[in-house]
């Protein structure tokens, strides 16, 4: 493999999103990783929307791993894994508080048979604790990190965003973790526990708002389409329909008041600050809110895009991605095939490399697959190990 | 070692709203992070209020472990010092508005990694540097817009809304930071630097994975899951105080709906409902058992009941904001809020550190710098003296 991760092996027991994502992610830099997965098979296998009795979410988030099933639960599976984690350099699990120490491959044990072992340990809500110990989904952590709040129609009390916002972003705190105590090890030689948890990413995502609350003291509160503190920075309705016009800088503003052929606008003294029109924002948007009623959407953008006003449509269907001309011209989509689920629409590798191409590996394999090319791997050829291994599988 | 990147020197050239939080990144596990600024300052700092010191919350949340130096990076002069700075940095991070600025400034990859083969070059910018698209003008919210965030929030029909906070450029940023931190480790074997890039575009699609593998012709469509974002807004289940949310899809106790509402006084109620009566409880009930919930639950704490629901072990939360979070004990013991002094901005409050690395854990060493506050340190360091540091001040290159 040509990823910049070539040579680094990795052993995942995560299940659900936060470390599966993270693990694929890993692969995709090149790292060989092993998912490590239970008899009866993890959550998201069962996780619809199916295709051919297979679920489809699932043959991404686990893609680019080879599988093997074991009972850590069985001594014969335990003893596969402590053998794995011999010549492994990092090992992720995102289990519940406890289930670690209860196999018996916590920290210290697999630290002890592996000093250069990164640990990787992904939660909810840390690892220590009064929350330590709860299980969660997104929508529980998105509550719990404070992004209700963040997100509805102005003035009101914030809403459920009904995405998976935590899923795809605690993957790349942990990630980066995992990235950072290995490059930590080429100095120590020795690796670590490195930690995160949903909460702890939600809030590094909020950063702004944050940082809004630490200068006001005030709470933030949801702003409908609009910002706390850019003005002009919203959508606005056309005469067909809502855009969305953002003026960050002074030139920006200056293009779109040019634009909409309020030449006066610029230069209003009451005006000609974005403190000034967050401050005054009800006397303004109205005159805006005016002008953009002239014409199409589309003509709007059009115009405000040549002006060199940040400016875009919304789109409300997933469907409006697949033609999207700047998706299609960068190969942002990829159809890939499965042996049984056939096609399945997957998301391009996340970054480019000049020197070590990252590589998006085959969708999520059959559990178990790769049972006997990693013991023939770890020299486990004796009968009796062999066998007990085979006991292991349901 | 107390950082994983101690000694890895950073150059940032990025202003605005998602490049700055990749190179605070790096700054948080010990990063030596340089911030170039335009004279008049990151156009971040000026969007308030509120402000901090002068400085607006674009600006504050993603600059702090970074030291900051004012140049004109228009003029040629301005240019050779990033240039002078580029050749002794590990990384360099930028987000031109367009493609073709690196070059036209000289500051293109090709440029400085002639002089600086190690150099680890990120490009993140907002819709690709390649098709059509690549020169717009645009924004995190306009971002949002192009790939389809705004449906999961909000209402058809109705005004769009801004999907949380900066949510585009700050995951796009933490991709950014991965290619980074992967190829400072091929570095380390290989030696070479590399050319690096991504997009809040990008970055916006692998966030949607599971949507767009759903989307593949499935046999049946299936449960409500991924389809989420029809159904009403849902804003978690009121209570005396504040609201809450809770799961019981995943509890294993099969009589905790029965025990939760006897709990809170509504057992006999349900029970009196003929689509409940003389039957157990299963978690598919929650949704139609909601108004009664709803009821039960405004003559209790919020405390109270999350207590109670964390005793039969049920996935719950508060349906916290950010000034009941950042009092929350439970988010304090992850030492998720932090304070770092500065001596003209003084106490300066921040969130904490998004890992914790047990032997390297890295730190908030340093608060967002004030418009060019570290200007002449970074130019000696680079071996510029007093002189010419006077002279090029003098001649408005640098501030």
């Amino acid at each position: 493999m040509a990823g910049p991760l070539a040579g680094i092996r990795v052993i995942d027991v995560t299940e659900g999103a936060q470390g599966p994502w993270a693990g694929a992610l890993l692969a995709d830099l090149g790292a060989d990783v092993i998912k490590v997965e239970k008899p009866g098979g993890e959550m998201m296998r069962r996780s619809g929307p199916l295709k051919g009795g297979h679920a489809l979410p699932n043959a991404g988030l686990n893609h680019g791993k080879r599988n093997i099933v074991l009972d850590l639960k069985d001594p014969a599976g335990r003893e596969i894994l402590l053998r794995l984690i011999r010549d492994a350099d990092v090992f992720m699990e995102n289990w519940r508080r406890g289930v670690s120490e209860r196999l018996q491959v916590d920290y210290d044990v697999l630290a002890s048979i592996n000093p250069r072992l990164i640990y990787a340990s992904a939660s909810g809500f840390g690892q220590t604790g009064k929350y330590a110990h709860k299980a969660t989904v997104d929508y529980i952590s998105q509550a719990m990190g404070g992004y209700f709040s963040l997100t509805g129609p102005e003035g009101g009390p914030g809403e459920r965003p009904r995405f998976i916002a935590i899923d795809f972003t605690s993957p790349l705190t942990f990630v980066q973790a995992i990235l950072l105590a290995l490059l930590a090890r080429e100095d120590s030689g020795r690796g670590q526990w490195a930690r995160c948890s949903q909460t702890e990413t939600m809030i590094a995502v909020g950063a702004v708002r944050a940082a809004e609350y630490f200068a006001s003291g005030a709470t933030p509160r949801p702003w409908g389409s609009a910002s706390a503190h850019v003005v002009p920075s919203q959508a606005f309705l056309a005469a067909d329909g809502y855009i969305l016009v953002e003026c960050p800088t002074g030139e920006t503003w200056r293009a779109l008041c040019e634009t909409l052929e309020l030449p006066g606008l610029a230069d209003d003294p009451r005006f000609d600050s974005n403190a000034k029109r967050v401050e005054r924002r009800e006397e303004l948007l109205p005159i805006l809110d005016q002008a953009f009623l002239r014409y199409s959407g589309d003509r709007w953008l059009e115009r405000l895009e040549a002006a060199g006003v940040p400016c875009g449509p919304v789109r409300w269907d997933i469907e409006d991605l697949y033609d999207e001309p700047q998706v299609v011209a960068n190969g942002l989509l990829v159809d890939r095939e499965h042996p049984e689920m056939g096609r399945v629409r997957t998301n391009a590798v996340p970054w480019l490399f000049s020197r070590t191409p990252a590589e998006y590996g085959e969708l999520a394999v059959a559990m178990d697959r790769d049972r006997e090319e990693l013991l023939a791997e770890l020299g486990v050829r004796d009968r009796a190990a062999a066998t007990a291994a085979g006991d292991a599988r349901r | 070692m107390s950082a994983p990147l101690e000694g890895v020197r950073v150059l940032d050239l990025s202003e605005g709203d998602g490049a700055p939080f990749c190179a605070m990144q790096l700054g948080d596990a010990g990063a030596d992070v340089v911030k170039v600024e335009p004279l008049d300052g990151d156009w971040a700092r000026r969007l308030g209020p509120p402000f901090d010191d002068g400085d607006g919350p674009l600006f504050m949340g993603m600059n702090r472990n970074k030291r900051g130096i004012a140049l004109d990076i228009e003029r040629e002069e301005g240019r050779a010092v990033v240039r002078d700075l580029a050749a002794s940095a590990d990384i360099l991070v930028e987000c031109f508005p367009r493609a073709s600025d690196a070059e036209r400034l000289g500051l293109d990859y090709g440029t400085l990694s002639a002089a600086n083969r190690g150099l680890i070059y990120c490009d993140l910018s907002l819709l690709e540097r390649r098709g059509p698209d690549a020169d717009k003008p645009a924004t995190d919210l306009i971002v949002q817009g192009i790939s389809g965030l705004t449906r999961f929030v909000g209402e058809r029909g109705k005004e769009p809304l801004r999907f949380g906070s900066n949510y585009a450029g700050v995951t796009a940023a933490m991709y950014a930071a991965q290619a980074i931190l992967a190829a400072l480790f091929w570095r380390r074997t290989s030696g070479e630097g590399q050319y690096v890039e991504t997009s809040y575009l990008r970055a916006m699609i692998a966030t949607q994975q599971n949507y767009l593998a759903a989307h593949s012709d499935p046999d049946d469509f299936g449960g409500p899951f991924y389809s989420a974002h029809l159904r009403p807004q849902e804003r978690g289940y009121p209570t005396r105080d504040r609201n809450i949310e809770f799961n019981v899809t995943y509890a294993r106790d099969p009589h905790l709906l029965e025990t939760l509402l006897e709990r809170v006084g509504f057992l006999d109620e349900v029970r009196a409902d003929p689509q409940f009566a003389d039957r157990r409880l299963v978690a598919g009930d929650q949704a139609a058992l909601r108004p009664y919930l709803d009821r039960a639950f405004l003559g209790h704490g919020s405390e109270e009941l999350l207590q109670l629901l964390d005793d039969l072990g049920v996935m719950c939360a508060p349906v916290h904001d950010y000034d009941s979070m950042f009092h929350d004990e439970g988010i304090l013991e992850q030492d998720m809020l932090l304070t770092v002094e500065h001596p003209a901005r003084g106490e300066v409050r921040t969130f904490g550190l998004p890992w914790k690395l047990g032997e390297t854990p890295g730190a908030v060493r340093l608060a967002p710098p004030t418009l060019g506050e570290h200007t002449d340190a970074i130019l000696a360091e680079i071996g510029y003296d007093a002189q010419r540091i006077a002279a090029l001040r003098a001649d408005g290159v640098v501030g």
